[in-house]
């Protein structure tokens, strides 16, 4: 095989030992998360500057474009630069206006009156009318939609365009996460010509029209998407750095999948930003002269152990207790990701702003205790690979982690919570890859058994009512002694910050004291960039890297 | 020619294969040709027939797969009704056999578009790589093959033990050795894109390597065998030079082997082209398939396995008709 002499280049040099390991260990997970603090070598960045083009690296090129469909995180940063919401969220939580400048919410909650911004325009030239709005939501909502962002308004009802600029909502009963799938992405605003379009919108083609900064220029499937900017675009969100048309003449995103390569292509500056860096290439980033590395919010879930209280033994409470406190978390993750990220003590991203701080320091690593609830469970003897046993069985919960969702090494993370729970407590945690295919047949029986998982960022009231309640994809109603309903309709019933918190407090409070759920850490959003490139962010309501409307280069 | 009579005599040894008598039916072209058709149909309906009950058994719904972890139950109702999901797997499989029929192969679970464009707009760039993976790999190996033949054992033996190598290094890794020193290294070709000659260097070296290691070691060996048999004794006798022996003589016989192997290995650049297409981000139908499996998307899995099996047909019929040309014994069967 031709292989010359190393290569001389420094960044090559540096990025050679990640890349042999990572290519040794023949690792395909495109995924990886990063450091939890931002840093960077940029200098002080002067003023932005317009004009000039940026390409992305990106690990994922999006299923399907149209963003009331796509249900897929890494789509967002891309989608985001032609498609927009009435309402934006800036990075502390709070709603700024966008293409709606004002609204107005009914005392009880129901009814929300937007006052649409003046002369926003689509990108084929047609006007942002209250009546188009009302055309994307039914549609949305539509009793045969099988659109994404259907799940996110349920408690719509209708809406009526009163004039051009006002949009009234009316929801069936008070609903506090609305606001918050209005900004969504999946709430974005799409042209009429695009609803009147046949078929999905999944291709980026001509019509698939929003109101965004930036119009697709090309596209090849497999490949990049490029983007030119809108001159006449002058209706930013409330929470972006500067008005008007965007910086860059146009930008591309190239979709690399492997993690290696990504981090290749940025160091020898074939591209000038990339996401999802790898652990391992953090430290070719991270305080390195020339780049800069930034990290995302952590709102959504923390990666967590779901385990499926109908099965024995974890159906005992002792049991699922003894497996949370049964090894040394913060060891762990510190050792696995280098600091990176944080360890977790609730289901909540400490980001959130119902985040339950009461949570930190409450469980984990009691070895001690886990051996007495183990023992006050009847889980006594031992067998000769010195596991524990009750009635000759092995003290045994097994893992179904499916194959799909496997990155960040967090495989390797289970394995070492298995080895840790063996020595400790003699308990066998029995991880098992399985196919995304089998997963969902054992969640529509109810067979699963221990899920790990990570939901997006959403609102907190969506989140567990996915995990906990029983309109979510783990339980069923009928079990009514599992699954937290009462709670999770009180999380959304009012938009009182103070009663809100009170029932998420309670949901995080009750899955981790009972164990039926074991936050493990925090995932964050990794981007790594050249130091000439200013302005990126992450959109909070998704905490993935925003569009590049606010992104500059520095020339 | 003197040749000729180098081959009859080759004919008449041992190794002779059977050389079928001359066809009996009235028109022997166009019986070929219609069994051939006729075979070409079976294969590819035995293959999605395969493929579609295969799919069927694979645990997990299609609609839960699609509605997801966040998706609510209407949602998935309306997925539900939408593809018509609920029917009994059996309409569901003739449903599929009446559509191909028309030559529509039904529209993807995910990427929501007609099954033929979804492949379409990819098949190009994955055809391109494999075609010159191909060329590149069978240049390479009757290069290595002759330029070592007759050659001392200890030659031999260390240009054997390379190709090894470059048959069980996986495409993955090389792809990524590849890039390492010369894209990020020496900047000598960009990292991605599928436009423009350059960028199509490294992928068809990354993917032809292993084929070439493997094609040579088939083609060496043969030829090892032919150029001790007794005719080559006889052609050099004649004071022709060894290395047209080696070229024109040695290697005409061990074209049969060889394209026995080349057409098996199509299957082998196909899959090949599925991980380079990953490594290099090159569009293709690496990424197409890779998603269509994890995601169930059943219309495009059975796309892809129709055509993989018509490439089947195809290569297969195309060795047939080289054998004819390359082997005169088998010239009868016409």
């Amino acid at each position: 095989m031709p292989f010359p002499r190393a290569p001389r280049l420094p960044a090559a040099r540096r990025l050679a030992a990640p890349v042999a390991v990572a290519a040794l260990a023949l690792t395909l997970a495109a995924c990886s998360t990063g450091s939890a603090a931002s840093t960077g070598g940029a200098e002080p960045a002067g003023d932005p500057v317009a004009g000039g083009s940026l390409t992305w690296g990106v690990s994922v090129e999006p299923v399907c474009y149209n963003p009331q469909r796509s249900g897929q995180q890494n789509s967002y940063p891309i989608i985001r630069n032609y498609a927009e919401s009435l309402v934006g969220k800036a990075a502390d939580g709070s709603y700024t206006p966008w293409l709606a400048e004002e609204w107005e919410i009914s005392d009880d909650e129901t009814v929300y009156t937007f006052t649409l911004r003046d002369g926003v325009t689509f990108s084929d030239g047609t006007d942002l009318t209250a009546d188009v709005v009302k055309q994307n939501y039914d549609a949305i909502t539509a009793e045969d939609s099988t659109l994404n962002s259907r799940a996110a308004f349920a408690a719509y009802d209708n809406a009526e365009a009163t004039d051009d600029h006002t949009l009234v909502v009316t929801l069936a009963q008070p609903d506090a996460a609305f606001l918050d799938s209005v900004a969504s992405i999946g709430a974005s605003v799409l042209a009429p010509a695009s609803l009147k379009a046949d078929g999905d919108l999944c291709q980026p083609t001509d019509e698939l029209v929003g109101t965004g900064p930036f119009t697709v220029a090309d596209w090849t499937a497999g490949q990049e998407i490029s983007f030119d900017k809108r001159d006449d675009y002058d209706w930013a969100p409330g929470y972006a750095e500067h008005t008007g048309a965007a910086y860059l003449d146009d930008v591309t995103y190239r979709y690399l999948p492997e993690a290696t390569v990504r981090t290749g292509a940025l160091t020898a500056g074939q591209v000038d930003v990339i996401e999802n860096v790898q652990v391992t290439d953090t430290t070719v980033f991270q305080d390195a002269p020339g780049f800069q590395y930034l990290t995302g919010p952590t709102t959504g879930t923390a990666f967590s152990l779901n385990i499926n209280t109908r099965i024995a033994p974890a159906d005992d409470v002792r049991v699922r207790q003894a497996l949370r406190d049964g090894f040394d978390l913060d060891a762990l993750i510190e050792n696995q990701y280098l600091g990176t990220v944080e360890r977790a003590y609730s289901s909540l991203g400490p980001d959130s702003p119902y985040f339950d701080e009461d949570l930190v320091g409450s469980w984990g690593n009691d070895v001690d205790g886990a051996n007495a609830l183990l023992d006050e469970a009847g889980w006594t003897d031992r067998d000769d690979d010195g596991y524990r046993t009750k009635d000759g069985e092995r003290l045994t919960i097994e893992v179904g982690y499916p194959e799909p969702y496997v990155r960040d090494e967090r495989d390797v993370l289970l394995q070492a919570i298995k080895s840790q729970l063996k020595e400790n407590i003699g308990l066998n945690l029995d991880v098992q890859i399985i196919t995304g295919a089998l997963f969902s047949d054992q969640t529509a029986k109810g067979t699963w058994t221990v899920y790990p998982n990570t939901l997006p960022t959403a609102d907190p009231s969506n989140l567990f009512r996915s995990i906990f309640s029983s309109e979510g994809f783990l339980y069923t109603a009928a079990e009514a002694d599992l699954v937290l309903d009462d709670e999770v309709a009180a999380s959304r019933a009012s938009l009182d910050p103070a009663s809100r918190k009170e029932a998420l407090d309670e949901i995080q409070a009750t899955v981790v004291d009972d164990a039926r759920y074991v936050p493990l850490y925090h995932p964050v959003y990794t981007v790594a960039a050249k130091d000439t490139v200013h302005g990126l962010a992450f959109e909070p309501q998704l905490d993935s890297p925003a569009g590049s409307y606010d992104v500059w280069v520095q020339p | 020619m003197t040749s000729a009579a180098v081959e009859v005599q080759e004919a008449a040894g041992p190794g002779a294969g059977p050389t079928a008598a001359p066809a009996a039916g009235r028109h022997p072209v166009l019986r070929r040709l219609v069994t051939r058709v006729v075979t070409g149909v079976v294969v590819l309906w035995a293959a999605a027939t395969v493929a579609f009950w295969t799919l069927q058994l694979v645990p997990g719904s299609v609609a839960d797969i699609l509605a997801g972890d966040l998706a609510d139950p209407e949602l998935r109702q309306a997925l539900v009704a939408e593809w018509g999901l609920d029917r009994p797997a059996f309409a569901q499989y003739l449903d599929f056999l009446g559509r191909l029929a028309q030559g529509d192969l039904g529209t993807s679970y995910v990427q929501r578009q007609p099954v033929l464009d979804v492949i379409g707009d990819q098949l190009g760039s994955t055809v391109i790589l494999t075609l010159t993976a191909g060329v590149v790999a069978v240049a390479l190996a009757v290069l290595l093959s002759t330029a070592t033949v007759g050659r001392p054992r200890v030659v031999r033996g260390v240009l054997s033990t390379a190709e090894l190598v470059l048959v069980s290094v996986p495409v993955f890794w090389s792809g990524i050795l590849l890039l390492m020193v010369f894209s990020f290294g020496l900047g000598l070709f960009p990292v991605a894109g599928g436009t423009g000659a350059q960028s199509l260097v490294l992928p068809t070296v990354g993917l032809a390597l292993p084929t070439a290691g493997l094609l040579s070691q088939v083609l060496r060996e043969s030829m090892e065998r032919t150029v001790l048999e007794p005719f080559a004794i006889t052609v050099r006798a004649r004071g022709v030079r060894e290395s047209l022996v080696v070229w024109r003589h040695a290697l005409k016989h061990a074209l049969l082997p060889g394209m026995t192997v080349a057409g098996s290995l199509v299957g082998g650049l196909l899959g090949g082209a599925v991980i380079t297409e990953q490594v290099f981000g090159r569009p293709g139908l690496g990424q197409i398939t890779l998603l269509a499996v994890t995601n169930k998307d059943v219309p495009v899995v059975l796309g892809v396995v129709l055509l993989a099996a018509a490439v089947y047909v195809a290569v297969s019929t195309l060795l047939d008709v080289l054998y004819a040309v390359v082997d005169p014994r088998l010239r009868g069967a016409r």
